[in-house]
């Protein structure tokens, strides 16, 4: 088992290296001198030289490469043009909203996701699952931004029920920062009104992000449960007499797991693109949002980093989610 | 993923009793009407549109739909069905053209690596490995804004991205072809790779690649208007899907009309998109239901 997880463990760092690989090629695509841009236009040929001497610039790429590499491990993405400041820390300060969102969406396409996938497969081809599946065609089909506008005209346009910009009601003072996430450090602070006010602006934006990935969860537990019910164990339980739900519950959802959980890990891939279309919609102050600005602003530097900082992000949340498996499936435990 | 080794294109024996007629499923039929219709008003957008798409016209700046412009007018006084019908037409290509690059790349590197022999076999599966294990949609922005955020820079980004998923799908098929009889017959005949290749392989998975290729279309068509809703892909003045409902949210509360054709039709057309791609993976494999999720 442990030998398991180490091979694991060096096969995601091999992956990683080949992605950093990937990120720096990309940030060395950037059309015109980095340093040039970063000493500004008025800058004496002089400088610029400076600056290229200090960022390894002139020596030949395998060596800018193990620059970029050490960077990485220091935690240096570069700095952006536009704030002047380190993007990791422009990061780091976006991120808890964009969090807080990501999670909310996540947790709400889920439990859609896996119901309703449930709820299809049980009554394969009968009107519900058609129904079902008629949504799901919906939900996979309009654009995500069409659905965040039509919730923003609806909901908060024309009935006025939600809030539609925004972390928080205006005056009100955000709560005092301990995780960085409105609805908790509220809760921590003792005070649950605020909390509900938080909750109801991001409901908006984590209702469009979550619809943008509950088709494809919804589908794919569909598919995972038909798959798990066509299994002799199914069979067997049901002629011992096992009631259905107890069937779909314990014996064809577990089965199930392994394909569902994988998929939500590659979802995050998708939640991480869908937050810059939902943030730039209900102007939320996130990662998404400050990404938007760089993309206007030609900041080359921030998105590069953001691109970095999401790819490891993302190789390191697959890793973990290949490490659930041995407590998801116990065969794998034995072994 | 066991389910992609099954075959998406059985044989009719395989099919079994199910309807021969593709018009018997009634998604495909929707789904074909569908893309068909808006196909054919982008290709006769100069003929359906009565102002060009780029006439700016301040006198009548943001009006209602009316006689005149039937579908209203943006803040420019640009008439918003002409630039739908013109917007369409781009959309469409970019999205045929991303899923052209992945298909066509992607579909080659599939089923040359098998026939290649071991080595290839396994770089491409690294390869594949590596590309599958990044965030898509964020790296093909970073790479949009790398070569310079326009359409054709946007396409490619998406096309070259979407490589790996046709590659792990059709080297799976492939797979099974390298395992049938005809094939080691030919190796047996003094077949060199390219004959094969053409020969053998081919011929076996051209219809599963054609239904792929239709089943990943929505995803293009979609990712491309995305891209452009978020500034990367189409640059003013040009019309396009994703683009046009971009510049009209600063308009949503009073001027609903702006986005609304566009929105309807692009809409429309993923929604098409899906439903034809969906429906031709049900008819012709109801098992393989896991396809083109992910």
């Amino acid at each position: 088992m442990r030998l398991v997880i180490l091979a694991r463990l060096g096969y995601v760092l091999a992956v990683l290296v080949a992605v950093s690989f990937i990120t720096f090629c990309l940030s060395r695509m950037i059309p015109g001198d980095p340093a040039a841009m970063i000493a500004g236009p008025r800058a004496t040929t002089q400088e610029i030289a400076a600056i290229q001497l200090r960022l390894g610039l002139n020596r030949p790429w395998p060596a800018q490469y193990g620059l970029y590499l050490r960077d990485l491990m220091r935690g240096d993405l570069g700095s952006s043009i536009v704030t002047g400041r380190p993007v990791l820390d422009d990061l780091r300060t976006y991120a808890p909203a964009t969090f807080e969102l990501m999670g909310i969406a996540f947790i709400l396409s889920t439990m859609l996701g896996v119901v309703g996938g449930v709820a299809a497969a049980a009554t394969n081809r009968s009107w519900i699952d058609r129904t079902i599946r008629g949504v799901v065609i919906l939900a996979i089909s309009v654009p995500p931004f069409i659905v965040g506008l039509g919730l923003l005209t609806v909901l908060y346009g024309t009935l006025g029920l939600l809030p539609g910009a925004g972390r928080l009601s205006t005056g009100i003072e955000p709560p005092p920062h301990v995780t960085g996430l409105y609805i908790v450090d509220f809760l921590i602070a003792g005070r649950p009104i605020l909390a509900i006010d938080a909750l109801s602006h991001v409901a908006l934006p984590a209702i469009t992000l979550a619809l943008m990935s509950m088709g494809k969860v919804l589908r794919l537990t569909r598919a995972a449960m038909l798959e798990s019910l066509s299994q002799d164990y199914i069979r067997t339980a049901r002629a011992l007499g096992t009631s259905e739900i107890r069937t779909l519950i314990r014996h064809a959802l577990p089965n199930a797991a392994l394909t569902i959980v994988t998929f939500l890990g590659l979802e995050l891939g998708s939640l991480i693109f869908g937050s810059v279309i939902v943030e730039s919609i209900f102007s939320w102050p996130g990662t998404g949002t400050y990404i938007l600005n760089s993309i206007m602003n030609l900041d080359f530097p921030a998105i590069m980093a953001f691109a970095t900082a999401s790819s490891i992000v993302y190789c390191i949340v697959n890793l973990l989610i290949d490490l659930l498996y041995v407590v998801i499936d116990p065969r794998l435990r034995r072994s | 993923m066991a389910a992609h080794t099954q075959p998406l294109w059985p044989s009719r024996r395989q099919r079994g009793r199910r309807s021969y007629w593709l018009t018997a499923n009634s998604e495909v039929t929707i789904g074909t009407l569908v893309v068909a219709g808006i196909a054919l008003l982008a290709v006769l957008a100069p003929l359906l549109s009565s102002f060009h798409p780029d006439t700016i016209d301040l006198t009548s700046r943001l009006s209602p739909p009316g006689a005149r412009h039937w579908a209203g007018t943006d803040e420019l006084g640009r008439d918003i069905w002409s630039r739908t019908l013109f917007g369409t037409r781009l959309s469409l290509l970019m999205g045929a053209g991303i899923s052209s690059i992945g298909c066509a790349v992607g579909s080659l590197l599939g089923a040359a690596a098998p026939v290649l022999g071991r080595w290839w076999d396994e770089i491409l599966m690294r390869a594949i490995d590596v590309l599958m294990a990044l965030p898509t949609m964020v790296v093909a922005m970073a790479l949009t804004v790398a070569l310079g955020p326009n359409l054709l820079n946007a396409m490619f980004a998406l096309g070259v991205l979407s490589i790996p998923h046709f590659a792990r799908i059709v080297r799976a098929q492939t797979l099974a072809v390298v395992q049938q009889e005809h094939y080691s017959a030919s190796i047996l005949m003094g077949g060199g790779k390219w004959h094969l290749l053409i020969n053998n392989v081919l011929p076996n998975i051209i219809g599963s690649v054609s239904v792929l290729f239709s089943m990943h279309l929505g995803t293009s068509v979609l990712a491309a208007s995305a891209v452009s809703f978020i500034g990367l892909g189409a640059q003013p003045p040009t019309a396009e899907l994703g683009a046009m409902i971009n510049a009209g949210r600063a308009y949503l509360l009073d001027q609903w009309w702006y986005v609304v054709a566009p929105g309807v039709v692009l809409t429309s057309l993923v929604c098409g998109c899906n439903l034809l791609g969906d429906g031709l993976r049900e008819f012709f494999d109801p098992r393989a239901q896991t396809f083109g999720v992910a």
